[in-house]
């Protein structure tokens, strides 16, 4: 019985070695260059073309420039709006006119949206296997976007565009909710909802304080960030049809027209507020709709900002005048600057790996 | 004060007849050709670079921006062929160089700059380069240089017709028609030339996936005008001219690499000057009155607008053999209707001028200007040159030249008006140059080597810069920049003897450095300029004989900055230009020639300004007749 017993688990054991050196080993891909670390969006000068992504390894204390240039051999050759990340790919808004499509885990450019029928877009979203592109459109003769639309298309990798939903004047940040792309028109004063089956306009909610500009989660719920001179607005959306159903008012005046902000711990969110020469990171509180800190750092040409949640430390854009590159002022929550990273023209967001 | 200085800029009116000096010979009329100012005249100790008709007319169609890149020293910051090009001289600005038509100051008021490539080279006769600060000989602007067309009419010369054709790569054509007719009293020259090109030259899209090759879409230039002068001797001693140039420019902006803009541009540019010049003793004077119109349109919607009327008295007297004065007073009304803003200026500028040469061998040039703008007194500038022959010793003749002078630029309309954000408080920019000069001559027979070099140091600052505010950018005179730099002229004629050989060779060094800017971190000084090479060289072969003619051009330009941080750089690069060129005639009366140029013969790929493309290789044919 033992004998069997022995010569069971010898059975066992030997089959397990020989099904086991069958089978591949588990992968072990190394992790891509910009897996880990700060990706930092450098906007670009007007007229100059000269926006790009850097890369900062926290670990190493280690800027690389121009990692669009650097993995693909040319120029990013545009202003960037906007770095969106929807696995397995980045998505670089040009408002120049194009979107490029590159792996999130190396940079390598895999496609593009380079259609005529792109003019100024502004930010993406991806809702299954399509691309939403929120576009400006063409100025008319005042410097207004009658013209204002969704751009359309087809494929993850990028594309044409084969379809446009006009919305109201001005588009800006974009969330997809199940079937549906919200989409915030800052000049228009409306938020959208588009059926990303149909692509179609189901509904238009009137936003009636502050320019919408964009959307995030906090805690499960849906939140839409609007602004005017005056005060800062976060309007609570109803995850059923939309509507605000809340809203906090702030009275910050002039927080930065691009409508940059960083979501920090526990509903606080820092805004830049401009000063002409003096800038300042203004804290908020999301929860209770107070001023926390309202000089909680100061320092001129402030024009991005973003919260690393693993480190606990703000990052302050600074695009020096538009004079010459800009720099990234490292600045802990007590407003304590940490260091600084020299960086590309108009640094205006980050993303955090 | 302005007593104090009115008596001093017009104290030398009197004083000929009080000292008794014993004037020249009456000037009087007669001569073959209208009567122009001598441009160096009082501009001792610094290099005057003159490009005549000759020259100009290898650049038939193109612009005076393509010409001076291509055949000088100096740089043009070219936004693709046939958009914007702007001047930069000796690392200054693009704003900080003045420019004149028949001596009226054509400059746009609003912008502060002139669009090179917007002055046709069939516009004018002669083109002269002043190379450094003469504020106090031509009033706002001129920093770094100024740059003078002008137009040369000739008397007694009958009736004459001329046409000129030229056809090229990626759909350029230009045609010109010139008829003239002039008698010992009157003199007439009319000249109409429209030209277009297509730019649909092929590039490499390094801003799409792949980086295709492609023909550059959206470049389109078309341009054509028209240009009248007119003189007549009054009496022997006093002569009338006027000249007339419309110019009409209509283009597609080439959109910047990556970019989709389908921007459009208009300009109408209306130039006229009237001279009077009466010619008394050893005295010229001289009255002159001009009007200058200027529109934009871009995109068919802002429209910018801006006139300016002139009127100017000026008495140029030889005292003696050893003395010269010129005294003067420009009234400038200037109006401008621009897309955000209306805004009227008047400015008054009065001038001397004087010369001194104890010797032969040594000449001094002094010259003081102060101009008023708005009731604003603008820097008072003066300058002093001074020449010396070192050594004259038969053929050869070694001179040595210095000069010292202030300049400055009154903020631009926009720069004080455009809403929002312009700034009327602003105060001019000014600066501080100075510079030494040597120069060899050697003559015999034809030959002819004439070389000079100069060296010269600057310092500008309340330099204007615009810079971001809460909700708009706004201007502040915050930035200071010294520059430094040597600038290499040679001109040589050398016979042979089926010909001549022609050699020109111009190399400027530029180094600019920020001492102050925009960005308060101070992180970018000490750094070169963007888009302001260091070093940019140019040398023409030419070999010539009496039918024939044959050039080799090239030039380089070095590394550019794009910015201020000089992080990233734009490669320098060379072109290569050839071109044949062949006399003819038809029995008597009918002359012309037919030439061959082939441009960029490399083929180089090269950019001006970082992702704006321009020509590859590419081929011309001309064709002039003459009756």
């Amino acid at each position: 019985m033992k004998s069997f017993k022995f010569y069971q688990y010898l059975f066992v054991g030997l089959f397990l070695v020989a099904v086991l050196s069958c089978t591949p080993d588990p992968v072990e891909t190394p992790l891509g260059a910009y897996e880990r670390g700060v990706l930092i969006i450098n906007e670009g000068a007007f007229g100059t073309n000269d926006g790009e992504v850097y890369h900062y390894d926290r670990e190493a204390d280690a800027v690389t420039s121009n990692i669009f240039e650097r993995v693909n051999a040319r120029p990013f050759a545009g202003l960037v709006q906007q770095l969106a990340h929807y696995d397995p790919y980045f998505y670089l808004v040009a408002n120049t006119g194009k979107v490029e499509v590159v792996n999130a885990t190396d940079f390598v450019s895999v496609g593009a949206v380079n259609s005529d029928a792109l003019v100024i877009p502004r930010a993406l979203a991806v809702a299954g296997q399509k691309l939403f592109i929120s576009d400006y459109g063409p100025y008319d003769d005042q410097w207004n976007n009658p013209n204002s639309f969704v751009a359309v298309v087809a494929r993850r990798e990028g594309g044409e565009v084969y379809k446009t939903i006009p919305v109201p004047s001005q588009p800006e940040g974009l969330i997809v909710v199940e079937s549906r792309l919200l989409v915030a028109c800052a000049s228009g004063g409306e938020l959208v909802v588009i059926d990303t089956q149909k692509e179609e306009v189901v509904s238009s909610i009137p936003v009636n304080q502050g320019s919408p500009y964009s959307f995030f989660n906090f805690d499960g719920q849906i939140y839409l960030y609007a602004r005017n001179a005056s005060h800062v607005y976060f309007h609570l959306l109803n995850p059923a049809n939309f509507s605000i159903t809340d809203t906090k008012e702030i009275p910050l005046a002039n927080s930065i027209y691009n409508g940059n902000f960083a979501l920090g711990e526990n509903g606080t969110i820092y805004i830049i507020q401009t000063g002409g020469t003096t800038d300042r990171i203004v804290a908020v509180s999301l929860l209770t709709g107070q001023i926390l800190n309202e000089n909680l750092f100061q320092g001129p040409n402030f024009y991005g900002v973003g919260y690393d949640s693993a480190q606990k430390n703000l990052y302050i854009g600074d695009n020096a005048g538009w004079q010459s590159n800009g720099k990234v002022l490292v600045v802990n929550d007590s407003g304590i600057l940490q260091h600084t990273l020299e960086v590309g023209k108009g640094p205006s967001g980050f993303l955090f790996r | 004060m302005f007593g104090f200085l009115v008596t001093v800029l017009f104290s030398w009116f009197p004083v000929g007849d009080v000292l008794g000096i014993t004037p020249a010979d009456t000037v009087e009329l007669g001569t073959v050709e209208v009567y122009s100012d001598s441009l160096g005249k009082y501009a001792m100790g610094q290099y005057i670079l003159r490009f005549g008709k000759e020259s100009l007319e290898e650049f038939g169609g193109q612009s005076l921006g393509d010409f001076l890149q291509a055949r000088s020293g100096l740089f043009l910051r070219q936004y693709g062929p046939g958009m914007v090009a702007s001047l930069t001289m000796r690392g200054t600005s693009v704003g900080h160089n003045a420019v004149f038509w028949n001596g009226l100051p054509i400059n746009s008021p609003s912008l502060g700059q002139m669009d090179f490539s917007i002055l046709p080279v069939e516009g004018f006769d002669l083109a002269q380069v002043h190379f450094g600060g003469s504020g106090a000989l031509y009033g706002t602007d001129a920093i770094g240089g100024s740059v003078h067309l002008s137009n040369e009419l000739v008397f007694n010369q009958g009736l004459s017709f001329r046409t000129s054709h030229r056809f090229g790569s990626f759909g350029t054509f230009h045609n010109q028609v010139q008829g003239s007719y002039s008698n010992s009293q009157f003199s007439s020259k009319t000249q109409v030339y429209r030209q277009q090109a297509a730019n649909n030259f092929s590039f490499t899209n390094v801003a799409k996936i792949g980086t295709p090759e492609e023909r550059q879409n959206h470049a389109a230039v078309s341009q054509w005008g028209i240009v009248q002068d007119l003189a007549r001797n009054l009496s022997a001693q006093t002569q009338v001219s006027t000249s007339l140039w419309w110019n009409v420019n209509d283009r597609q902006i080439q959109p910047v690499m990556g970019s989709s803009n389908r921007d459009v541009q208009q300009d109408q540019n209306l130039r006229w000057v009237a001279d009077v010049h009466h010619f008394e003793n050893n005295r010229v004077w001289n009255l002159k009155t001009g009007y200058v119109s200027d529109q934009q349109v871009f995109n068919e919607q802002a429209d910018n607008r801006t006139n300016q009327f002139f009127l100017s008295g000026e008495l140029d007297w030889d005292l003696s053999k050893m003395l010269q004065s010129k005294s003067g007073v420009r009234l400038a009304d200037i109006r401008g209707n621009l897309s955000t803003f209306s805004e009227d200026e008047l400015r008054v500028e009065l001038y001397q001028s004087t010369n001194f040469r104890p010797t032969e061998k040594l000449g001094l040039s002094m010259n003081l200007r102060q101009l008023i703008y708005s009731g604003e007194l603008a820097p008072f500038t003066p300058s002093l040159g001074i020449e010396y022959t070192v050594l004259e010793y038969g053929q050869h003749k070694i001179s040595g030249s210095a000069a010292l002078s202030r300049s400055f630029k009154v903020p631009t309309l926009n720069d004080r008006f455009w809403i929002p954000g312009g700034n009327p408080e602003l105060l001019p920019e000014r600066s501080l140059s100075g510079e030494i000069g040597l120069g060899y001559l050697y003559t015999r027979e034809s030959w002819k080597l004439d070389a000079r070099v100069t060296y010269y140091r600057m310092a500008v600052d309340q330099w204007i810069v615009w810079l971001p505010q809460p909700s708009y950018w706004a201007p502040q005179n915050i930035q200071e920049v010294n520059n430094q730099g040597l600038e290499i002229f040679l001109n040589s004629d050398i016979p042979l003897s089926f010909g001549a050989i022609q050699l020109t060779v111009n190399h400027a060094w530029n180094a600019t450095q920020i001492i102050k800017t925009g960005d308060s971190s101070g992180s970018n000084n000490g750094n070169q300029l963007p888009y302001t090479p260091a070093h940019k060289s140019q040398g023409t072969v030419r070999l010539k004989n009496k039918s024939m003619g044959y050039f080799i051009n090239t030039h380089r330009i070095g590394t550019r900055y794009i910015s201020m941080d000089n992080q990233t750089s734009l490669s320098p690069y060379l072109l290569v230009d050839i071109g044949i060129d062949r006399k003819w005639s038809l029995g008597k009366k009918m002359v012309g020639s037919v030439g061959f140029q082939a441009n960029n013969i490399l083929n180089t790929r090269y950019e001006v300004l970082r992702l704006r493309p321009m020509p590859g290789r590419n081929f011309q044919i001309n064709l002039t007749i003459s009756l």
